[in-house]
């Protein structure tokens, strides 16, 4: 079969392809559709996502997290710069103890 | 067609569509609902009343059924597809900016309610030559050669219509939507682009190449078939 024939063949099959599916009889809504409609409507707005309440705070949430996160990181930083000033200060009593014990022991050995 | 033919029609059809009771029902909620223009219904469901959206599914789901029967298989999907719709516009309504027609924000969410179908089906795709059965390679090459018109048999149109459904499903879900509404549904390219959003560029490119696509895997049908024969 040559291209052209082939190609010629192709279309037909693509037309009688979107011919059958057009041929469809029109739909037509169910009974009741505009209640129905509104059943699911009623159902879903009193699922507890659609809640104004909890949808206000979903919403608050999502803006109070990231500054929530930062704050808990600025003050963990904080205290832990602050328990290292702490390390220091006990170093450095350490540090006079140790010096105020030797310069004890020299005095009394003398 | 006059504005008043135009109005007696639309009367006529919501007189035939609803029942005496629950037409009753509504005139008590919103008067003669006909008087209403579709924006004034948006404004009335936005401040809480209910009748007015009901008014305006009566209005509008055949519209609806029309387009999303393209993407369906059957009435029952269908049917579930248009209350789908109806659902997304009641809750983002408030997104509706009275610059266009209602029925063409309507229809928007129509076409991405179909999009996301398509989606979930393209996820559930099996292996696609597994879905045409025998029968249909046996009477193809009949129907092609002699040009016959199968359409005239529901079997044979149903085997087409399934072929048709294989075909289509090779594609990406984007790509189908705008295959069935171009091909099923006869949209232009600025239809298309008015409810995707997308460039007529873009559309057109996506149109060449799954019609491109959709061939291929047509050839491989027949070429499969004249193999079994």
């Amino acid at each position: 079969m040559t291209p052209d024939e082939k190609s010629k063949k192709l279309d037909k099959l693509e037309k009688l392809l979107w011919e059958s599916k057009k041929t469809d009889p029109e739909a037509v809504p169910g009974d009741d559709f505009e209640k129905r409609v509104l059943n699911r409507i009623q159902k879903q707005k009193s699922e507890p996502e659609n809640e104004p309440l909890l949808r206000v705070m979903n919403r608050l949430a999502w803006k109070v997290l990231p500054v929530a996160a930062s704050l808990f990181f600025f003050f963990s930083v904080l205290s832990f710069s602050e328990g290292q000033k702490n390390e220091d200060w006990l170093n450095l009593i350490m540090n006079q103890d140790e010096s105020w014990n030797s310069s004890w022991l020299e005095e009394n050995i003398k | 067609m006059t504005a008043v033919q135009v109005l007696s029609m639309k009367h006529f059809s919501a007189v035939l569509t609803r029942g005496p009771a629950m037409g009753e029902r509504r005139r008590e909620a919103l008067g003669d609902s006909n008087i209403f223009k579709d924006e004034e219904l948006v404004q009335k469901t936005l401040k809480g009343n209910d009748s007015a959206f009901e008014e305006l599914i009566r209005r509008h789901k055949r519209y609806v059924m029309a387009i999303v029967s393209h993407y369906s298989r059957d009435a029952q999907e269908t049917d579930d597809m248009a209350q789908e719709v109806f659902i997304k516009a009641y809750f983002s309504l408030k997104t509706f900016k009275f610059k266009a027609p209602f029925q063409h924000w309507l229809s928007r969410i129509a076409s991405f309610t179909a999009m996301d179908h398509l989606r979930k089906r393209t996820r559930q795709k099996e292996d696609l030559f597994s879905d045409l059965r025998p029968e249909c390679y046996d009477w193809l090459e009949s129907v092609l050669s002699a040009g016959l018109n199968p359409l005239s048999d529901s079997r044979q149109k149903k085997e087409l219509e399934d072929l048709l459904e294989t075909a289509l499903s090779v594609l990406s879900a984007e790509d189908q939507f705008l295959m069935r509404a171009a091909g099923l549904e006869g949209c232009s390219i600025q239809e298309l682009s008015q409810r995707t959003g997308w460039s007529g560029a873009l559309i057109k490119v996506r149109l060449f190449r799954a019609r491109k696509k959709m061939r291929k895997y047509l050839e491989r049908v027949l070429n499969a078939e004249k193999k079994k024969i």
